[in-house]
């Protein structure tokens, strides 16, 4: 723990690769696929809708996937892992004196706009995520290290994407 | 030999701590904060890819590795489905959520543990997204699922290349990435980071003897070579024989009849048998191919309902096929007991008194019966109606991997 004190800093990023790459190496020998990020979060969405509406869940393909008729989309692996990624993310967070209500921004933008923007990038995130079948941890990470080729070619287009419209954007971060 | 199999709850925890430690290390990478992701776009820091790169090659080389020293089943391992089209459709719109938003998914849910608002919200947005997601899937069925399908594919089976080249290949690139990041980060430095602090003696040693040790782990991968299936049939032996001696990958012809009536499962029925017995008879729908290259019937991800069941005219060339598919993918797969010959002594002549599954087939692989022209599946024994076949008791060896769904329903 590190109260009142300035946090601690950030990881060389070559050991931090090094230590992600051991628990991606983990992950395929332990339970023979990679790590997760969006999965868990859309069965927390399918579980949800079933909640809600299950006769929508069991019309529609995706969602029926996860939670059609009596299957429970939060007893699944994904899930486990989504939960694991936030205890985790909170423990280091804790341990490194990082645990603070703050809101990350450009010094341009103001909070509400920073807020609604996250919102709107997460929103095209979790739409990409579901139509890519993965996002940067299951795709990108994961199917690269296995040398998958539409995960190379997924991790190009990510790349691509951001770095088009980064231009464009730079007010919003600088 | 890795992957380790787990199930129900010890799968669960498992998974769970996997999860802990890939957040955990998110954090300590520094990417719970959007500052530190979108630096990468602006190339004043690029730690997102320093980090992402790092992560692949050393898992990559870790699984190769073990793959060509025989600790790891390449085979048995996860490799997402390629899909072209919404791979390159969904990057780019992943790409434009991440220079808006500041995050992804993984690592805004590691933003809302620490507390930050901004990402909460994006978690929030991803919700919405996947919800959009889940609402547009209809319109989007047939590219979603049709548009550059090409099923389980990697780079070597694209350029029929060893694996282990490949692997040389992209830890060169990556090292070649890291330099001009470090060159990039140099030229693009922002005042407010500072002057750049000359990198000191130790780190630059540690650097040196890390490439050093992921050199010699590429080149050890190239000389070493991914296994053959031959090779793969010999490790895992003494496990196929063992299943093999006690007869329970193998089923009585009246268990595959059950099967074929069966419309809940898919049955891929594989005749390893030459082209000229085939001709003569073999049952409907199976197909053919010599043991040799029976993988290549079988698709890349068999769906949980898929079973498979060779046969050769006794046993001996099935047997061999079996484990090919075995250890081609851990496939669900059984072998006709008696080989087509007692499926012939039991639907075509009807004989009584036709030994189960538990007993081996004398001959040596030859078709006993004797047809006076090429019939195929034309003949009434190719699938003999329930009702009209001789009834014959079995045990149930095949287990289905997905629970069969409750009839009835349908239209309902």
């Amino acid at each position: 723990m590190n109260d009142g004190r300035k946090p601690l800093p950030y990881w060389n990023p070559y050991v931090a690769g090094v230590t992600l790459g051991l628990v991606l190496f983990g992950a395929y020998a332990l339970t023979g696929s990679g790590l997760g990020g969006s999965g868990g979060v859309a069965r927390v969405v399918a579980a949800a809708v079933d909640t809600a509406a299950p006769r929508a869940v069991d019309r529609n393909p995706y969602l029926a996937k996860m939670a059609g008729g009596t299957t429970n989309a939060l007893w699944h692996p994904m899930v486990m892992m989504t939960l694991g990624v936030v205890v985790g993310g909170f423990v280091s967070g804790w341990l490194s004196g990082r645990l603070k209500v703050e809101t990350y921004k450009g010094p341009r933008v103001g909070t509400a706009t920073r807020w609604g923007l996250a919102f709107l990038g997460g929103g095209l995130m979790g739409w990409g995520a579901g139509l890519a079948r993965g996002c940067t941890s299951g795709q990108a990470l994961s199917g690269g290290a296995v040398l998958s080729v539409g995960s190379w070619a997924f991790m190009i287009m990510v790349f691509g994407g951001a770095y088009l419209l980064a231009y464009p954007l730079r007010k919003v971060w600088n | 030999m890795m992957p380790a199999h787990f199930e129900g709850m010890t799968a669960m925890l498992v998974t769970l701590g996997i999860g802990f430690c890939f957040g955990f290390v998110l954090e300590k990478a520094g990417f719970g904060n959007a500052h530190n992701l979108a630096a990468q776009f602006y190339l004043y820091d690029m730690r997102v890819l320093k980090v992402m790169f790092t992560a692949i090659i050393t898992a990559m080389l870790l699984i190769f590795v073990s793959s060509a020293l025989g600790w790891m089943d390449f085979s048995a391992l996860f490799v997402p489905p390629t899909h072209l089209g919404p791979a390159i459709v969904g990057g780019f719109v992943l790409g434009i959520g991440f220079i808006i938003g500041g995050y992804c998914p993984g690592t805004s849910l590691v933003s809302m543990s620490t507390w930050k608002v901004d990402g909460a919200f994006f978690v929030l947005g991803v919700m919405s997204g996947l919800w959009a997601f889940a609402l547009s899937v209809p319109t989007l069925w047939v590219f979603w699922n049709q548009t550059g399908f090409l099923d389980r594919l990697t780079w070597p089976d694209l350029l029929g290349i060893d694996a282990g080249w490949i692997v040389l290949a992209v830890f060169v690139m990556a090292i070649g990435a890291f330099w001009c990041a470090e060159q990039v980060e140099r030229m693009f430095r922002r005042e407010s980071q500072g002057l750049a602090e000359p990198v000191a003696r130790r780190t630059k040693i540690l650097r040196r003897a890390g490439v050093a040790t992921g050199l010699a782990v590429a080149l050890l991968t190239v000389l070493v070579g991914q296994p053959s299936v031959e090779q793969r049939i010999a490790w895992k032996s003494r496990d196929l024989d063992k299943l093999v001696a006690s007869r329970d990958v193998f089923i009585d012809p009246a268990e595959l009849l059950d099967l074929m009536h069966n419309n809940q499962i898919r049955l891929l029925m594989l005749d390893v048998r030459d082209g000229s017995d085939f001709n003569l008879f073999h049952l409907l729908d199976a197909r053919q191919a010599t043991v040799n290259e029976v993988e290549s019937l079988v698709p890349a991800n068999p769906s949980p309902e898929t079973v498979v069941v060779t046969m050769s005219n006794d046993e001996e060339g099935a047997i061999e096929a079996w484990k090919r598919l075995k250890v081609h993918g851990n496939l669900n797969a059984y072998v006709l007991a008696g080989g087509v010959n007692r499926w012939l002594d039991v639907y075509q002549d009807q004989l009584p008194n036709i030994p189960g599954p538990e007993a081996q087939p004398g001959g040596s692989d030859v078709l006993r019966h004797v047809f006076t022209a090429a019939l195929g599946d034309r003949l009434e024994s190719a699938r003999p109606p329930r009702d009209k076949a001789p009834s014959r008791p079995f045990t149930s060896k095949v287990k289905v991997l997905k629970p069969v769904r409750a009839p009835g329903g349908g239209c309902g």
